[in-house]
């Protein structure tokens, strides 16, 4: 059994230990479990590693996210054991340099680490795929969620105003966890698509808003085209940033979609080549100004930006690099014409990094 | 910020330069580390128009600045 090394308090009741955890910042204000030392020593025994075993610093505060420190922010999420080897996935993903969490944590932008669960472990752990993905309705979902946010709140110290400057945060920064519909979907699984095995269960997690609603009723190619006259909007962050985009297809319009003959990467072409903004209609709109435009279209640092000030007004420019930049995912029932719409932070960071979730040490 | 920190930890001045809009980040960030007093070089964040009609003054005053700031311990 794991001998924790976390000092313990002594609380009267549930009551006692919240103003407990809110007078100490434990917690962005929801309610949290009590992390007693039978749950977190649950979860470490589950786990069979060692409660001190350091999985990286987490950013920006770079606390140490040890076993022990997750097990707890777990706990605290309402976790069963058998969650926190998907909780341990997404946050190896975060840590990877091209996901940037110290600048996803710390940006203006109101994004925040959305995990895709996918593979097997969907329907074995009972998340929610399929209607009200992104919302309520299941345990798997929002304990896995919340125990990404409690990490990146209490060992990465991202608190709003101190070191998260989100100009206005997002509702996602409570919790943002979802799973693919592999049931409903026409296409090949996210993970798979990355590099892994179909039997392998996976999370993908990219730093991005919250899925704006397009509802896109009809064959595909009105489906396409009503993304393509949606998506490059001047407000849209990719306008100013580029970056990578999330494209969350509810079941029915990706099956509509499959039945016309598109893959995954056709439609990630389609609407790189079609989602695009005419260089003489930003000009004349005001929009788009001589010697600024390094401010408005791909940001700073972006080498592949194109030289406006060259570019004739019939041009059309892409939203991002590539048709690469662009991820599709079937996320949501079929009951409806729904996707979703997710900016990322932009060519900063926050870009989505896949990882396989691993089961517990068994030696 | 983990740089000024390493530089600092081994005597060496640093100076750190970011954006208004992230002095407070920075700051907690410092703080946290260790070193609440690390020299900071605060300038303005830029801002749509701002940049290339500013960005030549705004590294001139901001060299004086950090030359003094390195060399004044």
């Amino acid at each position: 059994m794991a001998t924790l090394t976390s000092p313990a308090q002594d609380v009267a009741d549930f009551w006692e230990w919240h103003e407990l955890a809110l007078k100490n910042g434990w917690t962005d204000g929801l309610l949290v479990a009590p992390p007693t030392e039978e749950r977190v020593t649950r979860i470490i025994d589950y786990l069979g590693r060692d409660g001190r075993e350091v999985i990286g610093a987490v950013g920006p505060r770079d606390g140490l996210a040890t076993i022990e420190q997750v097990a707890i922010n777990c706990a605290m999420a309402g976790c069963e054991p058998e969650h926190v080897p998907v909780v341990l996935a997404a946050l190896e993903a975060m840590l990877e340099p091209e996901f940037n969490l110290h600048g996803v944590q710390a940006t203006t932008n109101p994004c925040a680490p959305l995990v895709i669960v996918s593979g097997p472990i969907v329907a074995e752990l009972g998340f929610n795929a399929k209607e009200g993905a992104f919302g309520g309705g299941s345990r798997a979902n929002a304990c896995v969620g919340r125990a990404v946010r409690l990490i990146l709140w209490n060992i990465g110290g991202g608190i709003p105003g101190e070191t998260d400057m989100s100009s206005q945060g997002q509702p996602a920064k409570y919790l943002f966890c979802a799973a693919e519909n592999a049931e409903q979907s026409p296409w090949q699984p996210l993970h798979v698509e990355r590099g892994l095995r179909p039997e392998q269960s996976a999370v993908t997690v990219f730093a991005c808003q919250s899925p704006a609603p397009l509802f896109v009723p009809g064959n595909a190619e009105r489906i396409l085209r009503i993304i393509a006259g949606t998506l490059p909007t001047t407000g849209i962050n990719m306008f100013h940033a580029a970056g990578q985009l999330l494209l969350s297809f509810g079941a029915k319009p990706a099956q509509e979609l499959a039945r016309a003959g598109y893959s995954k990467a056709d439609v990630k072409r389609w609407v790189w080549e079609n989602a695009r903004y005419e260089v003489g209609s930003l000009r004349r709109s005001g929009v788009l100004v001589e010697g600024e435009a390094h401010m408005y279209y791909w940001g700073h640092g972006e080498e592949q930006a194109p030289d406006l000030a060259r570019l004739p007004d019939d041009s059309r420019l892409p939203m991002v690099r590539g048709p690469e930049m662009l991820h599709v995912a079937v996320i949501g029932g079929a009951s409806q014409w729904w996707m979703g719409l997710s900016p990322g932070w932009g060519n900063y960071g926050g870009y989505a990094v896949t990882k396989p979730i691993r089961g517990p040490r068994t030696s | 910020m983990l740089d000024a920190f390493d530089f600092e930890t081994q005597g060496k001045p640093t100076i750190t330069i970011c954006h208004d809009t992230f002095e407070r980040a920075a700051r907690h960030h410092a703080t946290a580390l260790g070193l609440p007093d690390l020299p900071l070089l605060v300038e303005p964040a830029p801002r749509a128009g701002n940049l290339t009609t500013n960005a030549g003054e705004l590294a001139e005053g901001g060299l004086e600045r950090v030359v003094a700031a390195l060399t004044a311990r």
